[in-house]
């Protein structure tokens, strides 16, 4: 009889646990769907609060934005042309010159002539897709021009301005361009082509940098400079004058200009890019009409192998007065040896004769390095030169000069 | 005369792009310290549409900004 109700009753024990394990898991679900409607209901809340803070940060936006607009200032100058620019632009360029003369050192705080400190104004309005007119008004002010300064005259003193240019050009894409007023003649920067990277510190007008520095004889100072000595011949400069330029052609550009007091000059450009290749080039005849020199044959040349950074520059010139000639050679090196700019390296040679009388002779070597901060329109340079002279059958004592400063773009 | 022969041989190859070189003693092309990218400080520009003459009824005056052909928005220096 015991035997045969063990069975059941564990049959009934096996029931009655069975139903207790379903009871607890119903309670399991019920607790679980509570916790899960608790915190959908606390997501729900979340999210009203976040469209709320939503709203009122668009609000804020909109009120900020309105603010904004309404402290900002009008335009001061508008213009009632729709198709014109007006805009200003410029430099500050300073370097300090150490000078040995032979008879002693001295420190200048100059204005590098190479490119001197400016500023200008440059309009134009664009008549239509191939016509425009211009206007170029371009100020220079020059505080101790390199130039200028001597050992007897270090301080020059207050600074000047001279006009650089003051023109109207009238751009035409097919017929060419037709400049009127003071400006560069068609000569200007003919024996200045140069793509080295260094050309505010030294390139073919040597006398820039320190053309007033007096050369020493017998430990005294001559009154022959720098700038008696050497000359690039580079045409007839800035002048007031009608000019034309000839579209360009295959990168050839034929220039020609008539300036005031019977001179003119004429010149022939070219450039061209040919994948690692940048070449550029200039000759002009220029009639000074002084007297005793009615011509100016001048010209240069430079090349820049882009992938290595290595590049040529040349310079020559003639002129009829004493037969005065020049000669100019330059070899650098344009390095990406950091990230904020290239930086730039030359080395040039120089010879002029025959510019202050028909004896004088003039060598000098130069070399220069140039550092880029690309974004921020500056550059940093610095460089030395030697120079030798000898005028009226007198050989005078060298002059060296160490050159450091900045050009800034602003 | 060597650089002429240069010069022309070079003009004479097939891969030629135009190329403005700068000029020295200008002021360079590129960025400048205060006006950034462009420069120059643009006082002011016109719309430069140059295709239509300008409406009548539009308001003149307006400062509008940036679309000058961009040869003349950012040319960095005049040639002559």
């Amino acid at each position: 009889m015991q035997a045969r109700l063990l069975p059941i009753a564990s049959l009934l024990a096996a029931t009655m646990a069975s139903h207790g394990a379903l009871a607890q898991s119903s309670e399991e679900v019920d607790l679980l769907r509570q916790q899960i409607e608790a915190q959908q209901r606390q997501l729900e809340a979340m999210q009203e609060r976040l469209d709320e803070l939503q709203r009122q940060t668009e609000a804020a936006t909109d009120t900020a934005r309105e603010a904004a607009e309404a402290a900002a200032p009008e335009a001061v100058i508008e213009s009632g042309e729709e198709r014109i620019k007006l805009s200003i632009s410029g430099q500050v360029n300073r370097a300090v010159n150490i000078a040995d003369d032979g008879r002693r050192t001295k420190v200048y705080n100059v204005d590098n002539d190479n490119s001197s400190t400016r500023f200008r104004f440059d309009g134009e309005g664009t008549v239509n897709e191939e016509f425009s007119i211009g206007a170029l008004i371009e100020l220079e002010v020059q505080s101790n021009p390199s130039n200028e300064v001597s050992q007897e005259d270090e301080d020059t003193g207050t600074a000047t301005v001279n006009d650089r240019k003051a023109e109207v050009i009238f751009d035409h894409e097919r017929f060419g361009a037709l400049s009127l007023g003071q400006g560069s003649t068609a000569s200007d920067g003919t024996s200045e082509v140069d793509l080295s990277g260094t050309d505010v510190i030294g390139y073919s007008s040597i006398s820039d940098l320190a053309g007033g520095l007096l050369f020493v004889d017998s430990d005294e100072y001559t009154d022959v400079d720098i700038g008696d000595v050497f000359s690039n011949l580079d045409g007839l400069s800035r002048q007031d004058r009608i000019r034309y330029d000839t579209p360009e052609f295959a990168g050839f550009q034929l220039s020609g200009d008539v300036i005031s007091n019977q001179r003119y000059s004429t010149a022939l450009r070219w450039a061209g890019d040919f994948g690692d290749i940048e070449a550029a080039a200039a000759a002009a005849y220029s009639n000074p009409n002084d007297d005793g020199n009615d011509y100016i044959i001048n010209g240069s040349a430079s090349a820049l192998h882009k992938p290595s950074g290595l590049n040529l520059t040349v310079a020559a010139g003639t002129q009829d007065e004493q037969s005065a000639k020049t000669g100019y050679i330059k070899a650098g090196y344009i390095a990406e040896l950091v990230d904020i700019g290239s930086t730039n390296f030359s080395v040039d040679y120089g010879r002029d004769v025959n510019f202050n009388d028909s004896s004088s002779e003039g060598n000098t070597i130069g070399g220069f390095a140039v550092q880029n901060l690309a974004d921020f329109g500056t550059e940093f340079f610095t460089g030395v030169r030697w120079h030798e002279g000898q005028a009226d059958d007198n050989s005078f004592d060298d002059i060296w000069v160490l050159t450091f400063g900045s050009r800034v773009k602003f | 005369m060597v650089a002429s022969v240069v010069v022309l041989g070079l003009a004479g190859c097939g891969s030629y792009e135009p190329f403005d070189p700068p000029v020295a003693g200008e002021i360079p092309p590129g960025p400048g310290l205060f006006s950034g990218p462009s420069g120059e400080f643009v006082i002011f520009r016109g719309g430069g549409t140059v295709e239509p003459p300008p409406d009548e009824t539009e308001t003149k005056g307006s400062v509008k900004e940036g679309v000058l052909p961009a040869d003349t928005a950012n040319r960095p220096d005049r040639a002559p």
